[in-house]
């Protein structure tokens, strides 16, 4: 188990490395540069400046700096929000999207698997076929159209809900933003779990639990549930991919500090240090994410675990 | 006392009216803006954006003010003396301008502020707007050291600044960020990081409480104001909403009470459901298309680019695609500019019939034809607004002259190099809104010598009037100069105006003590709130 | 000795889009208390249906016709909630597969201690505890140790020890095992044809036995019922069945069996054709189009079933009518 923990940190610690400097490269091979703005800069300021975040030295310097700096924790100065360091930016954003996104993940989770589940009982019924056309809807309405229309219809038709902001999280700015983010990934889970449900409910072994006598539900819960999950579980690492990316479109609608816009903020701005810390970031983040669905793995399967 | 239900219910009605009454010491007046994009910075000298501008007009206040016509008014300067030939200004500071700790503004606060701003090494993008003052340039050039400014403290409440030539518009910009006074003592103790939530000490109407990056920024009333007791405002909030339709949204469900601007697809609804609310007032800018005259087709070709000019239909455009809420440009300048003798296009009154016709005369002296057309390309920076009018405008004269055009987008930052680098360029778009409240924000930009010149444009007499301006002490003579410069601009032509901006947003009727004016500056000071209006949005 | 098990009539069709399937076609027979039957056929026969019509575990696209009274109960007209209280308690089954029988997520304690703790309401410890002995009642080494392996953890022989332990942990009056020993290599299968002979001895459970296996009947069952397409076509004592077979069906498969002495070169015996398509079945007998002795009216008419000496028949040229 600690060995198995190590090795998945070893290994990533070069894809890391990998990640920052081709994200280094790429930042700086797009045309244009952080202090391009309309008006001007009178070049003295220009050279300054460029002194200033390391500009004016040759690339490879400013590439062993940056991870020298990276490696004791230090991902540097924003140029965009000039009193602002990275980490700072970071620790700000991060708990927002952080509870966004799992929230959603949550929630998809829960909805997914138990519409996934219903939907699998009454197959071929009118209930299947009802859940299955919703989550095709799901998948296939972008949610930068799904957004608004929600917005429309609970913040300023019925009023329920605000129409955006963060509000320093409270309950209500929450609840559109989460459902919108979620919304494709239930559909993917409870297509997941049909599936997989059905499959599961043919095995043997369920034969065997309703011989025995026990209950409908028993012999889903109990006995159906687990073996179905381990798709959605391997399903789990795109999700959080897809989380990330759906929370940029999202944090943008309903107007949320969250890390997702500093992202696409910082590439067009070409704040080079904030867009590398925000990579590497999210490079720990999914590669955190995936060691702990590989855990997980071994928990529910047993089969794995010896 | 033995009250009748109905004399309590009358009494407790009284009550309720008293407590809503505009200045009852008990109802907090609260205003919300919608701010548009993140503030990235509240460093006066670092202030980029008309967000964060909007921002900093409520935390600082400079030697000069603004007044709700955007006129300069006496601000942290109670008066100030001009000298004849206009290059020396003395001015005294109030002696109970505060900062938000208590501290006293003093006269040294400008100085230091002022050199700060010019030092390159601060590296401020506004920097220029400070150089009529005798040795900017050469500061900003990094020429000479920061303390050869000709600003000078002679006592903590007196100001001496020089300039090198007579600047009318001088008042105007000392009311800019860029001359905002800095707290020396928060200077001194954080450094370049002092303008952060807990650590920022302003001297405007305001204080900073609350600075949440990419959600909202919450100011509060600086009780050391010197004018706090007409501040009637007690909290103001910007809320950074990228989106317009997003913005929109908000305020129709009353999330707040003011917007940056409306989203153009709307309109209609807007007009219909909340007339009252929608504020559209002239707005110091300018539309264009730059044509870069270093190159083919519009290198030492007058007359094609008076032809493209000639064949737009700029009142069609004003009225169908920018739903007439922006004016169709008849010249250079904006109007509502002070000190200024408008010029206007040689053809600004003509029929269309002839208008066109001139144009398709004046294209086949070019040289073209249905046979041979002239082929140009439109850059633009990706956006669906700016898509709309290239193609619009293409249209006009592929139908009026025969001329293919190309449409070419890129991303801002993209779009900004290759418009600099004049390498490959042909028509772009571009934008330019004043700086100051006077032409020479305008006029300067087209100088052959100027940073943001990315047509080309090298006229000896444009160049040679502006200079001749910049020496002129006398006014009138000066507007007739600057008109002299818009015409021979006009007769050139580099560039294709299109249309001037107004500035359009949604307020609240009940939300007074402001006016709409040429600059779009306003300071949430003067507002409050009237709750006896009636009408506008629910 | 009481009837047990009263299968009267019983029909089982299934349908689909292409038709209906008749799995079972009037099939009768009964079981006394503690006797053991063997249910032979092919595949497609409709043994394994019989089972689960009488588990009540059939698919949701069957009709079923007749009656199966257990108890005194018909049970294809039992409400599902009280039909459930007799799955697993009073009838208990043993599927064929061991290696896919058992939750493989599951340990095995909790996989038999649940049938307790829903039929018996007991708690999880007296549950264990009785699965405990169980397992050692069916020879099972290390019994307190298997409660906590997990299936993968146990050979296949050990697995088919822990389904039949799991299903005696009621005591339930019958026991279906629908091809117990098929997946078993034979030594295993011996031994487990010997667990359950003990099994019937100690415990009196009436066993039903199905498979195609006519040595495995031979061993253990008491009577023998010979499937042929869904229809019974012999019932008798299994001695007489397999010894003197009177049924063309019966004689063609015992003649079909390899033989240990005699001509070990000789080519085997089998029987011409293929099984009937249930979904198209014959009008008469459902054995006619393969049997050597068949007549004009085999085709035309089903026998219905007579008794000859010690059984029944389902043969019009065998017996009178």
């Amino acid at each position: 188990m600690l060995r198995f923990a190590l090795s998945r940190l070893l290994s990533a610690i070069p894809t890391l490395l990998v990640l920052v400097v081709l994200a280094f490269f790429m930042m700086r091979a797009a045309p244009g540069g952080p202090f391009d703005t309309e008006r001007t800069l009178p070049p003295e300021v220009q050279a300054q400046l460029e002194a200033q975040y390391r500009l004016d030295l040759p690339v490879h310097e400013q590439l062993w700096r940056y991870l020298a700096d990276a490696v004791r924790g230090d991902l540097g100065p924003s140029f965009q929000y000039s009193q602002f360091s990275v980490n700072e930016l970071i620790a700000q954003s991060f708990p927002v999207s952080l509870q966004l996104g799992l929230s959603a993940m949550l929630l998809a989770l829960v909805v997914g698997v138990a519409a996934g589940t219903w939907a699998a009982l009454r197959q071929n019924r009118l209930a299947d076929h009802a859940i299955m056309t919703l989550s095709m809807t799901g998948i296939s309405v972008p949610n930068f159209v799904i957004a608004p229309l929600m917005v429309l219809l609970f913040a300023l038709v019925l009023g329920w809900l605000p129409a955006g902001g963060w509000n320093d999280g409270a309950w209500r700015n929450r609840v559109m933003p989460v459902i919108a983010l979620a919304l494709p990934q239930i559909a993917y889970v409870a297509r997941l779990t049909r599936g997989s449900m059905i499959e599961v409910l043919r095995q043997n072994f369920i034969r065997t639990a309703r011989a025995k006598g026990l209950s409908g539900r028993t012999v889903v819960l109990r006995h159906a549930l687990k073996p179905a999950l381990m798709p959605v579980l391997s399903y789990l690492g795109p999700a959080a991919a897809g989380i990330i990316t759906g929370s940029v479109v999202i944090e943008q609608i309903f107007g949320l500090p969250g890390l997702g816009r500093y992202f696409v903020q910082g590439a067009l701005n070409r704040d080079y240090t904030l867009v590398m810390g925000v990579v590497l970031f999210y490079g720990v983040l999914i590669i955190a994410f995936n060691f702990l669905v590989d855990l997980l793995y071994g928990a529910l399967d047993p089969r794995v675990r010896t | 006392m033995n009250l009748g239900r109905h004399q309590t219910l009358l009494l407790r009605l009284a009550l309720c009216m008293a407590l809503c009454l505009p200045g009852a010491a008990s109802a907090e007046q609260v205003l919300r803006r919608g701010n548009g994009p993140d503030v990235e910075s509240l460093d006066p000298h670092r202030v980029e954006g008309v967000a964060a501008a909007d921002v900093m007009r409520d935390l600082f206040e400079g030697l000069v003010s603004t007044g709700l016509d955007a006129e300069p008014i006496p601000g942290v300067a109670e008066r100030w003396e001009i000298s004849e030939d206009g290059l020396h200004y003395r001015f005294f500071l109030r002696h109970d301008a505060r900062w938000s700790n208590g501290d006293a503004v003093t006269a040294m606060d400008f100085v230091v502020a002022l050199r700060r701003s010019v030092d390159p090494a601060t590296g401020s993008n506004y920097s220029k707007i400070l150089s009529p003052i005798r040795n900017a340039d050469e500061i900003i050039e990094g020429e000479k050291p920061p303390e050869t400014l000709a600003v000078t403290a002679v006592d903590a409440h007196t100001l001496d600044i020089e300039l090198t030539g007579p600047t009318p518009y001088l008042l105007g910009q000392l009311s800019h960020t860029s001359a905002y006074p800095v707290h020396r003592p928060s200077l001194a103790q954080w450094g370049a990081d002092f303008a952060r939530e807990g650590r920022l000490v302003s001297n405007g109407a305001y204080q900073l409480k609350r600075w949440a990056l990419q959600s909202h920024i919450e100011l509060v009333r600086n009780p050391h104001y010197w004018n706090n007791d007409k501040t009637r405002i007690d909290r103001v909030i910007f809320y950074t909403i990228e989106d317009l339709n997003a913005e929109y949204q908000r305020y129709r469900a009353g999330e707040i009470d003011w917007t940056t601007g409306v989203p153009i697809t709307q309109l209609p609804q807007i007009k219909q459901r909340m007339p009252d609310d929608l504020r559209m007032h002239p707005y110091m800018g300018v539309y264009y298309y730059g044509m870069n005259l270093n190159r083919p087709p519009f290198k030492d070709n007058p007359k094609l680019r008076l032809a493209l000019n000639m064949a737009i239909d700029r009142p069609l455009i004003a009225e169908r695609i920018l739903g007439d809420i922006d004016q169709a440009a008849d010249g250079w300048m904006p109007p509502g500019v002070q000190n200024h003798h408008y010029a206007r296009f040689a053809w600004a009154d003509w029929p269309r019939e002839q208008r066109l016709a001139k144009a398709r005369q004046l294209y086949a002296e070019a040289g073209y034809s249905a046979a041979r057309p002239a082929r140009v390309e439109i850059l633009y920076n990706t956006s669906d607004d700016h898509k709309k009018l290239a193609t619009v405008v293409s249209a006009m004269w592929k139908q009026w002259l025969g001329v293919e055009t190309v449409l070419r987008n890129q991303e801002w930052k993209v779009y900004l190099q290759s418009r600099r680098l004049q390498q490959d360029t042909e028509v772009f778009r571009a934008g330019w809104i004043g700086d100051y409240n006077d032409p020479n924000t305008f006029m300067e930009i087209l100088h052959s010598q100027h940073g943001m010149n990315d047509v080309g444009y090298d006229s000896e007499v444009y160049d040679r009037l502006l200079h001749e301006a910049s020496q002129e002490s006398n006014l009138e003579r000066r507007a007739w100069l600057m008109q002299a410069a818009e015409a021979q601009l006009l007769e050139d032509l580099p560039i294709i105006p299109l249309y001037f901006y107004n500035s359009k947003r949604l307020v609240r009727p009940t939300l007074k003590g402001w006016r709409g004016n040429v600059m779009d500056q306003h300071r949430s000071q003067t507002m409050y709130f009237d709750p006896t209006t009636t009408g506008g949005a629910p | 000795m009481s009837v047990l098990l009263d299968v009267d009539h019983l029909s089982v069709r299934f349908r689909t889009r292409d038709g209906d399937v008749e799995a079972v076609n009037d099939l009768s027979f009964t079981l006394h208390a503690g006797e053991t039957l063997g249910i032979v056929g092919e595949s497609g026969s409709g043994k394994s249906q019989t089972a689960m019509a009488i588990m009540g575990l059939l698919a949701d696209n069957a009709r079923t016709r007749g009656r199966i009274v257990f108890d005194g109960q018909d049970l294809l007209t039992l409400p599902e909630r009280k039909r459930r209280k007799i799955r697993g308690a009073r009838i208990g089954m043993v599927f064929q597969d061991p290696m896919t029988s058992l939750n493989p997520y599951l340990r095995i304690g909790l996989q038999m201690a649940e049938v307790l703790e829903t039929h018996r309401d007991l708690q999880r410890d007296a549950a264990l505890a009785e699965s405990q002995r169980m397992l050692e009642a069916v020879q099972l080494a290390d019994a307190k140790q298997k409660l906590r392996a997990y299936p993968h953890e146990l050979s296949g022989g050990q697995r088919q020890r822990v389904m039949v332990a799991m299903t005696l942990l009621t005591q339930p009056a019958l026991l279906l095992a629908d091809e117990p020993t098929t997946a078993l290599d034979v030594t295993v299968q011996a031994n487990l044809l010997a667990l359950l002979a003990d099994l019937r001895r100690d415990m009196g459970v009436a066993i039903v036995l199905i498979t195609h296996d006519l040595g495995v009947v031979a061993q253990v069952c008491d009577r023998t019922l010979v499937l042929y397409g869904g229809q019974s076509m012999e019932l008798g004592p299994t001695a007489s069945v397999i010894g003197q077979p009177i049924h063309p069906y019966t004689q063609g498969l015992l003649a079909a069996r390899p033989r240990w002495e005699g001509d070990r070169t000789a080519p085997l015996a089998a029987l011409p054709g293929h099984p009937p398509d249930l979904a198209d079945l014959p009008q008469g007998c459902p054995f006619a189009a393969r049997c050597p002795e068949a007549q004009a009216h085999c085709v035309q008419r089903r026998s219905l079933l007579r008794n000859v000496g010690d059984r029944v028949v389902a043969c019009h040229l065998r017996g009178q009518d």
